[in-house]
């Protein structure tokens, strides 16, 4: 074997070998860093976007139902909002059931009220008796006041929305629904809750603020949307 | 021709995988986002149809205010709709899709009223035919994809006209009243539940036997101003405001505004000093079950005192009779039943009568409609 046939054959040094994987190793971590933060974004657009379809689907549809408020025919003397707080709603309306294009076709309640599972659900009277069954009408409701089985078992219940962020235990809540209305000198105020306890401020409730933060990533640190909507009670005006 | 080693091509079965994997990734969003942007443009073109019923629920309820309809069924004026509501702008108001109906239309129903219930819709009839002031109205809108429906009930509030009962004529400067054989000419036709009377006249009184003497006439100093006695400038101020929103406010000084050839009804005319305004020889403008108010008022923030009205033939006119100017009436037989008031002289020449009717002006509180408002707890979007 001649000399140069050898050399044509000869081996990779080692120094050439590390080099190589060394390179190699470069090349495939940018790949792989390069696919999973491509994993990552793809991941993040698709809940993103179907976050926000669903927070904004959700939040008009409160608005629809909410602005088609009723108070039901004497001799009930109750206004169109039943209560009024700020992570609650409970209010009669004709909205999107049979019947209703007949005037002397009596509005329901629903509750919209937010859970501290980060859910928003809404219940329906749709026994038509004036109680929505196994949901608490009590004032002191809120999501830090967890209640159980009203998911499961209250009337109507349904899933509206889910990651909802407004309240937070370890940042400052933000109220989900607030309220515009008239006062005892016909100013115009706003506040998170509404009764009649010491003035008629439920019934002169003229419109509903509707602030949903909806976290777009909900498995990694938050990222809202922030989507408010105000609702103007119809038969309010 | 070099044999291939075994891994040669290895690479590119590498970059085909990662090519697939990109390619379904890129797919499904594409079909999420255009979901997502799907299901907002839909949100929108839902508003938007709920703005357009909106929008021809409010027109509606304004061509209630300008005719109440006593007799005649309304009707929806879609172009003019359009006009006015700014919704004729294709872009951003596509056409409704097929089987979706107009773009906007408005049903007027009366209410049907039973004992202990909520107001029904009495969809027989288009007019207030129970008269109790009320009506529905259902209201459509469809633009794109999407409809909306809303339905209401709306309640007349009535034009209180307030005018003063028990004045036959009422003249600033004098009255003069040349061929007193033709006298009384000022006369009472019906007292109806006024206590009494008057006449007044701010100037001389050329002839006391122009008014019939069941009419007490107050001569000179003592005559009391318009406004004390109730038809003061705020009443002129208001019927005006009327008439604007009526559309028959003409205010002739300006370009292009003429005397409108039909006077009935309600009717404010502004002309410039020292023109003539004819009320026309024969016919008859107004009935005693449908009086009218015509007011001529001088150029906005001048003097209307050269101002004359001229009225002859065989003409009648039912109402409240108002001028800045004078009235004059030097040929034919023409009646005013009613009242008429003059800032300057009132002339009755030739053998024009006036004739009081407490009934005129007791008709007059319910011709005109002030406002169409919602009634609380009717308003639902049924679509």
């Amino acid at each position: 074997m001649s000399a140069m046939s050898r050399k044509g054959q000869s081996g990779l040094t080692l120094i050439e070998l590390l080099m190589g994987i060394v390179i190699a190793g470069i090349i495939s971590t940018m790949l792989l860093m390069g696919w999973f933060s491509l994993q990552r974004s793809y991941a993040y657009s698709v809940n993103s976007n179907m976050q926000r379809d669903s927070a904004r689907q959700a939040l008009s549809r409160m608005q629809a139902e909410v602005r088609d408020s009723q108070a039901p025919a004497p001799p009930s003397t109750q206004p169109p909002l039943v209560a009024a707080f700020p992570y609650w709603i409970e209010f009669s309306t004709t909205f999107n059931t049979a019947g209703d294009v007949d005037p002397t076709h009596p509005p329901r309640l629903v509750i919209y009220r937010l859970y501290s599972d980060k859910t928003i659900w809404r219940f329906e009277d749709l026994s038509d008796n004036g109680v929505i069954a196994g949901v608490s009408t009590s004032p002191s409701m809120d999501p830090g006041n967890p209640t159980t089985g009203e998911q499961t078992n209250g009337e109507g219940a349904r899933l509206l929305l889910k990651n909802v962020t407004n309240y937070d235990a370890n940042a400052t809540p933000v109220p989900l629904f607030r309220y515009m209305y008239y006062d005892q000198n016909g100013a115009l105020k706003v506040a998170d809750s509404v009764s009649n306890a010491t003035y008629n401020d439920r019934s002169n409730t003229v419109a509903v603020l509707i602030h949903v933060l909806e976290d777009l990533n909900p498995k990694h640190s938050p990222v809202y949307a922030d989507l408010q909507i105000t609702a103007q009670l119809r038969n309010q005006r | 021709m070099r044999k291939l080693k075994r891994q040669e091509g290895s690479v590119l079965i590498m970059v085909i995988g990662i090519g697939a994997a990109l390619a379904i990734m890129a797919v499904g969003l594409v079909f999420i986002v255009t979901n997502v942007a799907g299901n907002t443009g839909k949100e929108r073109t839902r508003t938007k149809a709920f703005d357009v019923s909106e929008g021809a629920l409010d027109y509606a309820m304004n061509t209630l205010a300008v005719a109440w309809p006593k007799t005649v069924a309304p009707t929806f004026a879609l172009s003019t709709f359009q006009t006015i509501g700014q919704f004729g702008v294709a872009a951003q108001y596509a056409a409704p899709k097929a089987g979706l109906g107009p773009f906007a239309d408005v049903k007027f129903y009366d209410n049907k009223v039973t004992e202990g219930q909520p107001d029904g819709i009495d969809s027989t009839s288009g007019i207030d035919a129970n008269g109790d002031g009320k009506m529905w109205l259902v209201s459509s809108g469809a633009t794109g994809s999407q409809a909306a429906t809303i339905q209401a009930e709306v309640n007349r509030i009535p034009y209180n006209t307030n005018f003063p009962r028990g004045i036959a004529a009422y003249a600033g400067g004098n009255l003069t009243s040349n061929g007193g054989g033709n006298n009384p000419k000022i006369r009472i036709e019906d007292q109806g539940s006024a206590p009494s009377v008057v006449g007044y006249v701010g100037g001389n009184l050329q002839a006391p036997s122009v008014f019939q003497n069941t009419i007490t006439p107050t001569v000179g100093a003592q005559v009391p101003s318009l406004s004390s006695l109730g038809f003061g400038d705020d009443l002129v101020s208001q019927v005006t405001a009327l008439a604007q929103s009526l559309n028959r406010y003409y205010d002739t000084t300006k370009p292009g505004v003429t005397i409108p050839s039909d006077l009935s009804g309600i009717c404010v005319i502004r002309v410039a000093d020292g023109t003539t305004v004819s009320l026309g020889n024969n016919g008859g403008i107004n009935s005693l079950a449908n009086p009218g108010i015509l007011f001529i008022l001088g150029p906005e923030g001048g003097s209307g005192n050269a101002i004359t009205l001229d009225m002859g033939g065989h003409q009648s006119f039912y109402g409240v009779l108002y001028t800045d100017g004078r009235f004059e009436s030097s040929h034919g037989t023409p009646d005013i039943h009613g009242m008429v008031v003059c800032k300057s002289d009132l002339d009755m020449k030739g053998t024009p009568r006036i004739l009081y009717n407490d009934s005129v002006i007791a008709n007059l509180a319910d011709q005109w409609t002030l406002s169409v408002s919602l009634l609380p707890n009717t308003w639902r979007q049924t679509k």
